[in-house]
């Protein structure tokens, strides 16, 4: 599916560089809460704590959003790409151990650096001016019995911010814990959708792996338009696993969720436009399935400006296992072509079949991946006779879904079961 | 014809920005106008890649029952080839050949090479403009008809192309094909010719007379670093910056974990190395400079690296100093400022965690060696940096196989971090 490229891709959280212009002319103060930082405990960004214990390490952390590291810092450094990601480790174990920030981002900004991005880059480096940030910062010691808290700058991610606090002990013992934490300030389409209340227990139907195959396969082929008279583009992603399961893989693989369609996010748009800038979460268009839109898409951004695959999912009433079952609709924008219709469209690469084996490994390096398989149910359309989309966009496919169970706990590319559900690709 | 296919991706490209509904009306008409009068007619040759000479270069290796070929034209063999300059737009074709010799068909997983390759019509899009109607078609369907087969049904060979990122230099890249339960695990190196790294042009056998290295134990190695010199100088001889790291690898090793750590080499005598240069150690010039960049700005750290006149056992000893730089940082001012960070831990640190996060790294300690600095009496070096350090060496003992996370083994020698 295109997106009308009236709004192209690409800007980061815009709106709030307007106001944070402003705020820079008051001046890079530090607040005074981060002064009190000398014994190695810097006060949280606020309450949205996250916690979590692994044998004897307890691990807390805390995102401030936009606008609470600006007042903190003093400075928008959303803007520079940088987050702020506040971590209390605390050590109950009797062995000294050391925190990895290579885990949180493997591209973490040094305090300084922070502070070299603060000051626009351009400035020659105030040797004094680095204290604050230096101070406020996370220290990777930890003492056994002690407790230590700081900030570790890594890059933007707004919507659901995904990480791990990786802590190694002197012995080279382990502990890996991985947060999910939502960052305030974006209004992202699935944080509405009631799942539990999309089907009542009566319309659920719990199946069998023969009665999995046969309803994916009976349903449509395609997602439609509103009137649900047009065909949109091919259905050919199923998906098995809980919504938390599926949404944390997702945002492991580095997905970004979906803004609604409100006045920010238009704004934003608008702006992302002008500026050419990227805004990784920009609404997308509804295709209907079920009589309904999606009930989440996500978004993927490559390097490039037009380079972005878009996935749109809807829970089906089938329950496998336990778990439900989606159906979905993965596109991969190349480039962008002019229509009279929007000027600009994005142009998806019309081999639907080569961006469904992309996400099926996406899923697999992300070790959110069990077992997969295929099934038909698109109907084929050869190279030399393709169908279209909604916006006249030919594609071809071989007509197969791939189902996808997801995986729960991480899971090696050496573990992955690859059944036969009746169809090879 | 070149010229329309430029127009067309400028407008397609840069998003017509700042124009006016109106006027990106006319300018699509505009453009539509250019493409009709266009002589866009050459017609696509189809490609003989069995016959391409690159292919002569292919790497082969096994891992039990899958054999995989690889080889990777440069930017001339790719335009021989194909017609298109793929190099021009960052696009690397790498050429695959796998066979199964085992009796389950085999996947290739293609996200292994490159998380954001590009897909093959996604490459011909980019040239849509450069043929004729029929060429275009051509054009299209070869890519699509060239791209490296995922399913490799058992007994079987299937080859064809991945469109990957440019790498600067040598080509190096991990390949993963899987079959229900197992996988298996493959690393290149692909050397390009005409591509010449600064450590390509030292004669490393050459670099000592057998009589100046000393051959040490583990316990010697700490010796012998803890009284090493403390800093690179200037040709004049003032102290530059500490050296803060040690690498314990032969080159192979060496190479594979930086290319694993996805640091790039630098061509000698290259502009970007200038401040790098200006490090004299044992007499000369860092024999390997290495960089690595932030996909989101200017800034990046540098590796420079000297081979020592060390060896533990038969292994070759390496040592340099890691930090953060400035890009393009020149002049005057530019030396003063050309390093971001003063705290050069952080540096050190960064390595470290680089090197045992992808998996490279047997063995670490720490050893003392350089004075001490603090951040209120900071040190400086011969271009009046500043900088401050707890005064210690990391030593990284690197594997050519990958070692689990949990499995580095950490030497009881100085701690790991002050602080």
């Amino acid at each position: 599916m295109i997106e009308p490229s009236m709004c192209p891709p690409r800007v980061w959280r815009p709106v709030l560089i307007l106001c944070c212009a402003l705020a820079l002319l008051a001046g890079p103060a530090i607040s005074q809460e981060l002064n009190s930082s000398k014994n190695g405990r810097v006060p949280p960004p606020n309450d949205r704590l996250h916690e979590t214990v692994f044998d004897e390490v307890r691990v807390t952390t805390a995102v401030p959003s936009a606008a609470e590291t600006q007042q903190i810092f003093g400075a928008n450094l959303y803007r520079r790409n940088i987050q702020p990601v506040w971590v209390q480790i605390e050590n109950l174990s009797n062995e000294t151990l050391w925190f990895l920030p290579l885990g949180l981002d493997e591209q973490y900004f040094t305090p300084i650096e922070t502070i070299y991005r603060r000051a626009k880059r351009n400035a020659a480096l105030d040797f004094e001016s680095v204290r604050d940030i230096y101070d406020s910062s996370m220290r990777l010691r930890l003492d056994a019995g002690s407790v230590r808290s700081g900030y570790i700058f890594s890059r933007v991610d707004e919507g659901t911010k995904s990480f791990n606090v990786d802590v190694v002990g002197d012995k080279g013992k382990h502990y890996l814990m991985t947060f999910f934490v939502q960052v305030p300030g974006l209004r992202i389409d699935h944080y509405k959708v009631a799942w539990n209340k999309l089907y009542t227990d009566n319309d659920f139907k719990d199946v069998d792996r023969d009665g999995l195959i046969a309803g994916l396969e009976a349903l449509p082929c395609c997602a439609t338009d509103e009137s649900g008279e047009e065909n949109a583009d091919p259905l050919n992603i199923a998906l098995v696993g809980h919504p938390r399961d599926l949404y944390y893989a997702l945002i492991r693989a580095g997905w970004d969720e979906t803004e609604i369609v409100y006045r920010t996010s238009v704004l934003k748009t608008i702006a992302s436009s002008l500026m050419g800038k990227e805004y990784r979460y920009s609404p997308v268009s509804s295709l209907y399935v079920f009589g309904r839109a999606q009930d989440a898409a996500f978004q993927k951004a490559r390097a490039n400006i037009d380079q972005r695959n878009h996935l749109r999912l809807w829970m089906t009433p089938m329950r496998y296992e336990g778990k439900p079952v989606w159906i979905g609709q993965i596109s991969r924008d190349i480039g962008v072509r002019l229509t009279w219709k929007t000027i600009t469209t994005h142009k998806i690469d019309p081999n639907v079949d080569e961006t469904r084996e992309y996400l099926l490994e996406d899923f697999a390096y992300a070790q959110s991946l069990d077992k997969v398989g295929y099934v038909k149910g698109v109907g084929a359309a050869p190279y030399d006779k393709p169908r279209s989309n909604l916006t006249g966009d030919p594609y071809f496919t071989d007509g197969l879904r791939v189902v996808l169970f997801v995986s729960a706990e991480p899971s090696d590319i050496s573990e992955i079961q690859v059944l036969d559900l009746g169809y090879a690709p | 014809m070149g010229y329309y296919a430029r127009v067309l991706d400028f407008t397609c490209m840069i998003e017509i920005k700042f124009l006016s509904v109106r006027r990106r009306a006319a300018l699509f008409i505009l453009t539509g106008l250019h493409l009709l009068a266009g002589c866009a007619t050459t017609p696509f040759v189809v490609p003989s890649v069995e016959q391409a000479p690159f292919i002569g270069r292919a790497i082969v290796e096994t891992q039990q029952t899958v054999r995989v070929a690889a080889a990777v034209p440069d930017a001339e063999e790719t335009r021989n080839l194909i017609g298109v300059d793929l190099y021009a737009k960052g696009i690397q074709p790498v050429w695959l050949q796998v066979t199964n010799l085992g009796e389950a068909s085999v996947y290739a997983a293609l996200h292994s090479i490159d998380d954001e390759y590009f897909s093959p019509l996604e490459v011909a899009w980019k040239f849509r403009g450069w043929f004729s109607k029929q060429g275009r078609a051509d054009m299209e369907r070869w890519f699509y008809e060239n791209q490296m087969p995922r399913r490799i049904p058992p007994g079987e060979t299937r080859s064809g192309f991945v469109f990957t990122h440019i790498a600067k230099g040598s080509k190096a890249f991990n390949f993963d094909a899987y079959s229900s339960g197992r996988s298996f695990n493959f690393t290149f190196v692909v050397p390009m010719p005409g591509f010449f790294a600064d450590y390509m042009e030292v004669d490393f056998e050459a670099v000592y007379d057998e009589d100046e290295i000393r051959v040490v134990d583990l316990n010697g190695l700490r010796e012998a670093l803890i009284t090493y010199p403390c800093c690179s100088t200037n040709e004049s001889g003032e102290a530059g910056d500490p050296i803060n790291v040690v690498v314990v690898a032969q080159e192979r090793a060496l190479g594979l974990a930086l290319l694993r750590a996805e640091w790039e080499e630098t061509p000698a005598n290259d502009p970007e190395t200038a401040v790098a240069r200006t490090h004299r150690h044992l007499g000369r010039r860092p024999d390997g400079t290495f960089h690595k960049a932030r996909p989101d700005g200017s800034e990046r750290k540098e590796l420079r690296l000297w081979l020592a006149p060390l060896l533990l056992g038969e292994q070759k000893v390496w040592v340099g100093q890691v930090s953060y730089e400035l890009q393009r940082a020149t002049g005057k001012q530019g030396f003063k400022n050309y390093r971001i960070d003063p705290e050069i831990d952080n540096a050190r640190l960064y390595l470290l965690q680089n090197f045992w996060y992808t998996q490279s790294l047997a063995a670490l300690g720490y050893v003392r060696g350089v004075p001490p600095a603090t951040f209120d009496a900071p040190s400086r070096n011969f271009a009046d940096a500043r900088y401050f350090t707890d005064g210690k060496r990391v030593v990284l003992f690197l594997s050519e196989t990958p070692v689990a996370m949990d499995e580095t083994d950490v030497l009881p020698w100085e701690r790991m971090v002050v602080e």
